[in-house]
Formats: C-alpha cells, structure tokens, sequence
C-alpha cells in the first residue's frame, strides 16, 4: 500500500475498529467501512509509525492538545458537536436545499474572532452582497471544510477581525 | 531534496531546509502539532532554511524556540 493514502486516513475516536491502534501505538487498517464520518486523525500515530523521530511526536501531542484549547472552540465533546453539525449541512447542500445557517453563538471562549457573531445580525448583512442567496456555511477557525462539500461550487469569503472587512477570496 | 518528512528529519543537520505545505493531507490540529514540534526540533538544532505553511493556527501554539532564535515570520505583500 502507498504509504501516503495511510497519511490521510482519519478516524473517528468512536469507530475504534475500523483502525485498531495496539499499546505500542502502531496501527492496523482492517479495511472495514462503516456508517458515519472520520473526526479525528490518526498524523501522530502515523508520524510515529513511519519514522518521525519520536520527541518529534511526543511534542506535537502536547502542542495537539494546546490547540484544542487555543485554536478550537468548546470542549472536546462540543467539537464533536460541530464536526457532526457541519456534516449535516454539508449532506443537505449535497441534497439541494434551502438556507441555513450554522451558529456559534452557544460558544463562551472569548478569544475566537467569531464568538461574539450572530449570524443572522451580524454575518449575513455583512457578506450577503457576496453570496447572493446562496447559503451560507461557516468554518470556525481550527476547522477545514467538510470533505462532504467536496465537488460543491463555493465562494470563499474571508472574515477579518471586523465584519466590515469581509472580504470574497475566491471560488 | 530529500522525499519524504522521514528522510528529511534525518539528513536535515548541515543542510538548507526547505518544507512546504507539511501536513496538508491530514487535520489542521495534527498538522498544526507536527509542523510546531518540527519546528521546535530544527530551530534548536540551528538548521537554516525556508518553512512555508498554510497551518496559520503554528503561531498561536506555545511553541519553545530559542531565545536566540533567528527565525523571522514573512509573508508576501498583497
């Protein structure tokens, strides 16, 4: 197997059999596919596997769990929460579909530029010029794109540290 | 140029290093958490070189550098 397609391979923590990781943190692929959406990946176990010198990896796992806390929002459950928030919508624009909106107004962390944005108030006027009508989908900071909006045509919108400089990147 | 991350770990020590895009197939956290370590591991060792990234969550990541680090943060005029 090339080794670079094991690099992409991602997991979700409660689909534990599909990739079975022994005590010394090697894994196994079991080449078994199952309902439901990867959430978690599996680079540090990877990384270790393939050769990376081992403090290499045993830092990123400390600085892993700093991004949790600095870069993404909420608990670890409330992670999930989003990730499976952002597969639904990604599914219904695959269905076609009409606006909706993803909040993040239920998140308390003070340090995310977006944390303090009602959607309907605050975003939607300020990039709606943009986008028309299309809909709108948001990718908080620390997150990438649901692989489900692959093949999706978007336009990417910027959203610096003030609304007002909402800028259109690209499609 | 070394291939692979592997290789370039390894042979980095006396060489220019030039890594672009590392971690791009995998979570903006791993990513982010590899590419810190990394530069962790090459700035204590004093390797020369060029680390481009689209991870732009590295710099808010507590990151151990020397406090005689010579790394300088650029990106391109727009």
């Amino acid at each position: 197997m090339n080794s670079m397609v094991m690099v992409e391979v991602v997991m979700n923590p409660c689909l534990s059999h599909l990739l079975h990781v022994d005590g010394t943190g090697e894994v196994r692929w079991t080449y078994t596919l199952e309902d439901g959406r990867c959430t978690d990946s599996m680079a540090l176990n990877t990384a270790k596997q393939y050769g990376i010198d081992r403090t290499i990896v045993d830092r990123a796992e400390v600085l892993g769990a700093y991004f949790d806390q600095c870069c993404r929002e909420g608990s670890r459950a409330e992670i999930e929460l989003h990730l499976q928030e952002q597969l639904r919508f990604a599914e219904d624009q695959q269905q076609s579909v009409q606006l909706q909106h993803l909040s993040s107004a239920d998140n308390d962390d003070s340090a995310g530029i977006d944390t303090d944005i009602d959607i309907d108030r605050d975003l939607l006027p300020a990039v709606r010029h943009l986008v028309d009508d299309s809909p709108l989908y948001v990718v908080k900071r620390g997150f990438e794109p649901s692989p489900a909006l692959e093949g999706l045509s978007c336009s990417y919108i910027l959203l610096l540290s003030t609304l007002t400089k909402a800028q259109k990147v690209g499609q | 140029m070394p291939r692979s991350n592997k290789h370039l770990v390894a042979h980095m020590i006396d060489d220019l290093l030039y890594s672009t895009l590392l971690g791009k197939g995998t979570s903006a956290r791993d990513g982010s958490a590899l590419a810190g370590a990394l530069l962790e591991h090459l700035d204590a060792r004093q390797v020369s070189g060029v680390f481009a990234t689209h991870l732009h969550e590295l710099f808010q990541l507590p990151l151990h550098l020397q406090v005689s680090s010579s790394m300088l943060l650029l990106h391109f005029l727009t």
